[in-house]
């Protein structure tokens, strides 16, 4: 390959990234919350049906937060959910891929509670999720926009799947919608319910939880899913509404 | 994992004596079935263990061997899981067919360990940054007769039990250069804490009420279930619902509850056990699986 | 490994065995109640474990189905703890196959396959801890699970491997004999006929030596074969006393 002149190559043998001999911060350090309260959740924005070659698709963005996309379409197979989680490349500096372990398998399962599989039996569902930038809790923002781009697609199911996430700092004190740091250095817990049926569809608990603290997590989480709830049920409603214009004033 | 086929019939039985408390095997809803234990079963490795209820049974060894410690943790040594799915459990193990249930037990076990009380990582480094002792605890599952879970994590707390990894020494030379020596005497070596490491707890829901180590027969009925991972000290390391039904929040708090003080008693009759056999000392006879 | 003897002057090997002599072997039939034949050895050092599935209907291809024999399927996996230097993977790599391919060649001669046309035998061996002579303990085992299993043989299938050290044929070979690189012969007997289901030799041996190598593994076999007829009546005992026997004992 011609060497290109104005590009300065790297050494021969591996070099690792400066990010990690940088000085860290001091374990044991408290994050600070700037601006929110430890139980409030960051601003979101929803979209759903905004890819037109997909059955049904969905856009999840957290204010300062993690973004997440998602695709349905009709396979070819038998009747099954079939769904691929991925992170880019490019979503987040550092890889966490050993802690990534595990979340195809609770976006499979949190799923297969509500969708009702057993109305397609000769259809395969296919669903891919993105995602594309990872600020924390992007796990369970992934679980709710795989469910919105379910219903987008008018698929049927018990209800939607909301997810919220949670963490434990070493002081004891519970943070619902943790940023990336504050879900590196404490114990984390995704939880995703059907709000309406009030049933847990998903559940993954990782880290150190003591005494009670994990069923107070378990309880900030669910209220934080009741108060995304609405939000979810306006965006399907405005894409309905794109889709499927208004009946004019002369209906023959 | 291995299925098995219930009629309608049998689920309905099933269900109902769980309702009254009574298993079809005669036990309560949180009873374990009979656990057999034994330890220093594979000679070849730093530390084995064998671990058998009912019908599911699971061998695990753990080697040590040396290597650099990882870069964002330099130190500190690390675990290396490998779950082997065998085909001896059921013929649609074989080839590749046991991989996607490896992978999933073995994510699901680096989950576990992935905190700072479960296994002490520091007393496993040697030279920071350069050498560290790594852990590579491989299960085997021989059989399977239902709750996988509990059977592997008792079995990896026996296993890190029974190893013994050697001393080291380290040498420097005049010039700086350093060398590692292991020392040469079998007996002297290195024991790991085993108190925090946790056991898992598999509760399977069936009907309304939830039982404590399901056989194939049971989970076939329960739709959805709560693994819960409590060391001794009673913390909980990991928690995850398995299953495609789902649960309501106030029966996951009682399973929660549950799980804590099942798992609380199983560590202490583990510990004691393992203590009795570790006393017997040369005297004890190796049975393995030849009674 | 230089300074190391693998015979001493005396005619001892290194772990104090004769040259004809066989490991202490131990075994146990019926080790695992939900397959349809299991077993398990231990030939000194190394321990093998071997679970039979079947008779049953053909998995996967149809296109496997033999219209008037039984297919045997084989497996063969070390696990990852089994030797000295940790193995990355259970089966699928060369040696495996290898093996695989041979116990199936050995099985497929001593079972009557003709009795069950159209179905599918699955012998699955795995090796719990490596000393030398892996294939040879993996075949005892197996035939004592098919024996468990209940499935007719034409006879027992003994193996044993031998070596040729020092103008003396060595029978049973330990890891450290095996690696010391001489001629090694692995041999898969019937023994009431005589007859050789499989043969296997590397490394290289002058043809006047072999018959003597061939003839003290043939003694080997036999050995083993009273071994393991003696441990199937022991167990074939145990089991119809804890059935209830109506007269006789």
């Amino acid at each position: 390959m011609p060497v290109d002149s104005r590009r300065v190559r790297g050494p021969e043998d591996g070099s690792q990234s400066p990010a990690l001999y940088a000085e860290k911060e001091k374990e044991g350090e408290k994050v600070l919350r700037v601006g929110r309260g430890p139980s409030e959740q960051r601003a979101v924005c929803v979209r759903a049906g905004l890819l037109s070659q997909a059955a049904g698709s969905a856009y999840v963005e957290v204010a300062g937060g993690s973004k997440v996309m998602c695709g349905v379409w009709w396979g070819g197979g038998e009747g099954r959910l079939h769904c691929d989680l991925r992170w880019a490349r490019f979503s987040s500096p550092s890889t966490g891929s050993q802690r990534r372990g595990g979340g195809a398998l609770l976006l499979q399962q949190s799923l297969e509670s509500a969708v009702r599989m057993e109305r397609y039996p000769r259809a395969e569902l296919m669903l891919s999720v993105l995602v594309m930038e990872e600020r924390g809790a992007a796990l369970p923002m992934a679980i709710t926009c795989a469910a919105l781009a379910l219903a987008d697609a008018g698929i049927e199911m018990y209800d939607l799947v909301v997810g919220a996430a949670a963490c434990r700092g070493k002081t004891g004190e519970i943070l619902l919608d943790p940023t990336e740091e504050e879900e590196e250095i404490s114990a984390n817990m995704y939880l995703t319910i059907m709000p309406n049926l009030s049933q847990v569809s998903g559940l993954l608990c990782t880290g150190e939880w003591e005494g009670d603290s994990p069923v107070e997590a378990m309880k900030l989480c669910m209220e934080g899913c009741q108060r995304l709830y609405p939000l979810l049920q306006q965006s399907l409603l405005s894409s309905s509404k794109k889709k499927v214009p208004p009946p004019g004033p002369e209906a023959s | 994992m291995a299925s098995v086929v219930l009629s309608e019939a049998e689920k309905v039985y099933i269900l109902h004596g769980v309702q009254d408390d009574l298993r079809t095997d005669g036990r309560g809803c949180e009873d374990y079935r009979v656990i057999e234990v034994e330890t220093d079963v594979v000679s070849n490795t730093t530390g084995s263990a064998r671990v058998k209820i009912g019908h599911t049974d699971v061998l695990v060894g753990v080697k040590a061997e040396m290597g650099t410690p990882k870069l964002d943790r330099p130190g500190e040594g690390y675990v290396e899981f490998f779950v082997d799915c065998s085909a001896n459990a059921t013929p649609e193990f074989e080839g590749r067919g046991g991989e996607e249930l490896g992978t999933e037990i073995s994510n699901m076990l680096y989950k576990i360990f992935d905190n700072q009380s479960s296994v002490d990582l520091e007393s496993l480094c040697i030279l920071p940054r350069e050498h560290c002792w790594v852990l590579y605890i491989d299960v085997l599952l021989l059989e399977c007769g239902g709750n996988l879970f509990d059977t592997i994590t008792i079995c990896i707390k026996a296993a890190l039990f029974n190893t013994r990894i050697p001393k080291v020494n380290v040498l420097e030379d005049d010039e700086g250069a350093k060398e590692i020596e292991l020392s040469d005497d079998p007996y002297d070596c290195m024991r790991l804490n085993v108190e925090g490491v946790p056991c898992i707890v598999t509760l399977n829901k069936i009907g309304h009420r939830h039982v404590v180590d399901a056989t194939l027969q049971e989970e076939a009925c329960s739709l959805a279930s709560v693994l819960v991972a409590v060391n001794m000290k009673g913390t909980l390391t990991c928690m995850r619902k398995m299953g495609k039904g789902s649960l309501d929040p106030e029966s996951i708090f009682e399973m929660i509850g549950t799980g804590k003080r099942v798992a609380k008693s199983l560590h202490v009759s583990l510990q004691s056990v393992l203590n009795q056999e570790e006393s017997m000392g040369k005297k004890r006879q190796k049975i393995g699986f030849l009674r | 490994m230089a300074g190391l003897e693998l015979l001493s002057d005396e005619g001892f090997r290194q772990d104090g065995r004769k040259p004809g002599e066989l490991r202490k072997i131990q075994c146990r039939m019926g080790v695992f109640a939900q397959a349809d034949g299991s077993a398990y050895i231990e030939q000194g050092n190394t321990k093998a474990l071997a679970v039979v599935y079947g008779p049953h209907e053909v998995r996967g291809s149809r296109s496997k189905t033999l219209h008037d024999r039984a297919v045997v399927n084989c497996q063969y996996s070390m696990a990852t703890f089994s030797t000295g230097e940790r193995k990355r993977r259970p089966h699928g790599d060369r040696k495996s196959s290898e093996l695989t391919i041979h116990l199936k060649q050995t099985f497929e001669a001593a079972i009557l396959t003709q009795l069950y046309p159209r179905s599918q035998i699955d012998i699955y061996v795995q090796i719990l801890q490596a000393d030398g002579g892996n294939y040879c303990t993996c075949v005892n085992a197996a035939t004592l699970a098919v024996i468990d299993a209940g499935i007719p043989m034409r006879d027992y299938v003994c193996a044993c491997s031998a070596g040729f050290i020092e103008d003396t044929p060595l029978v049973d070979l330990s890891y450290i004999e095996e690696a010391a690189g001489g001629p090694q012969l692995a041999l898969a007997l019937l023994p009431k006929s005589d007859q050789i289901a499989l043969l296997e030799m590397n490394s290289r041996l002058h043809e006047d030596h072999l018959e003597r190598v061939m003839d003290a593994a043939s003694k080997a076999c036999k050995d083993v074969y009273a071994v393991l007829d003696q441990a199937v009546r022991e167990h074939l005992q145990e089991v119809t006393a804890l059935l209830g026997d109506q007269g006789s004992a």
